[in-house]
């Protein structure tokens, strides 16, 4: 059975943030805003610290900045926590029962630089950008559970990795919204969990507590296995073909993945769509016109 | 939450795991098939004009934050 999930999210201003590939900058002139000096305050400091320690924790506090402006640093903040990004992974699944059953096997490389798809069957490598996030595993992560203690996904220094919500420590991933969590009175947080240069997992807690007050906390993951970063580092396979060019962020809808080969373009109208509530109520997609809506196709057993 | 609020970000998903979305269901593949959904997980963001602003298999944070972008 199918559960498709609408939900009413309104459309977040995004700032243009800071490029965090770059090195960092020298002292930037009067002119920066009080968000724009906090990023390259921060952008300093995990350059000195290159890379983040166990139990460390910064605060960065500045209550002239106003929360929804430092939003966007917090998100910068968080892909560099991202870097580098190193590693292989590998997504299995299976469509389909019976005769019509097709296996589909997506993986990635990262070289510390940028990540790349691997075609197989075409002997290729995309580059898909430089964190992992950024690609396509960023999304998969979370559905590929307990692939994690079985080996089959290795590890990679990034991000979103909910298959660990079996760990005590881990806290889930939640989006921020400072809006709403001024109206709830909870306080949200945002973790991130990637690998460091030891070899052990890291975790980082984020946030946005107070008046703009951005709160890291970096603590260990204990696993029942070690991970061993060298077992990590992916090497390109031989003989195949390396496509080097990054695609434009939201630009180039028609050059995704097979996998969305067959999805509406970007553009196209919605069909009409019936829904039934949990309440058993019908009510269709149309009657939501007026209000910005996402849908999210799942399976569930 | 109030559609006209800029400042909003994208919203928890996962109440056991973080989500807060309202789940509903479809009568047999209709909605799914005139969607051109093949592949799990598929995500649709559908403008208030009714037209699709933005989908993917999954996830994709930077595409979706380009398609979220005031222009």
């Amino acid at each position: 059975m199918w559960h498709l999930i609408p939900l009413l999210l309104a459309a977040p201003a995004v700032q243009d943030p800071a490029p965090v590939s770059q090195p960092v900058p020298p002292p930037a002139p009067a002119a920066q805003s009080p968000a724009q000096q906090a990023w390259t305050a921060w952008q300093k400091r995990l350059a000195a610290a290159q890379g983040l320690s166990l139990g460390a924790r910064m605060t960065l506090e500045d209550s002239s900045i106003p929360q929804e402006e430092l939003m966007p640093v917090a998100m910068e903040i968080q892909l560099a926590l991202a870097r580098p990004s190193a590693g292989k992974a590998t997504w299995t699944t299976v469509f389909g029962e019976g005769e019509d059953a097709e296996t589909v096997v997506l993986e990635w490389i990262g070289n510390g630089e940028k990540i790349y798809a691997v075609d197989h069957e075409e002997k290729s490598l995309s580059v898909e950008g430089a964190a992992w996030n950024e690609s396509e595993l960023g999304f998969f992560l979370p559905f590929l559970g307990p692939t994690w203690s079985s080996a089959s996904l290795t590890a990679h220094d990034v991000a979103l990795l909910p298959a660990l919500a079996e760990h005590p420590d881990w806290q889930g991933l939640r989006i921020r919204d400072a809006a709403a969590e001024a109206d709830s009175g909870e306080e949200l947080a945002e973790v991130r969990i990637w690998l460091g240069p030891d070899g052990l997992l890291r975790r980082a807690v984020s946030s946005l507590g107070g008046t703009a007050v951005l709160n890291f906390e970096v603590s260990r993951m204990e696993l029942a296995e070690k991970v061993n970063l060298k077992q990590f580092i992916a090497s390109f396979p031989e003989g195949y073909e390396v496509f080097d060019e990054e695609s434009g962020a939201g630009e180039d809808e028609a050059g995704g993945s097979s996998l969305e080969a067959s999805l509406l373009p970007v553009g196209a109208p919605a069909p009409e769509a019936l829904f039934i509530g949990m309440d058993d109520a019908e009510f269709s997609l149309s009657s939501l016109r007026g209000k910005t809506v996402l849908l999210n196709f799942w399976f569930f057993h | 939450m109030d559609v006209g609020d800029e400042k909003s970000v994208i919203a928890d998903y996962w109440r056991e795991k973080g989500f807060t979305m309202r789940p509903v269901r479809q009568k047999g593949e209709a909605v799914s098939n005139a969607f051109g959904v093949q592949v799990y997980p598929t995500n649709y963001l559908i403008g208030p004009d009714g037209k699709v602003l933005w989908r993917a298999v999954g996830w994709n944070e930077k595409t979706l934050r380009a398609a979220l972008s005031p222009k």
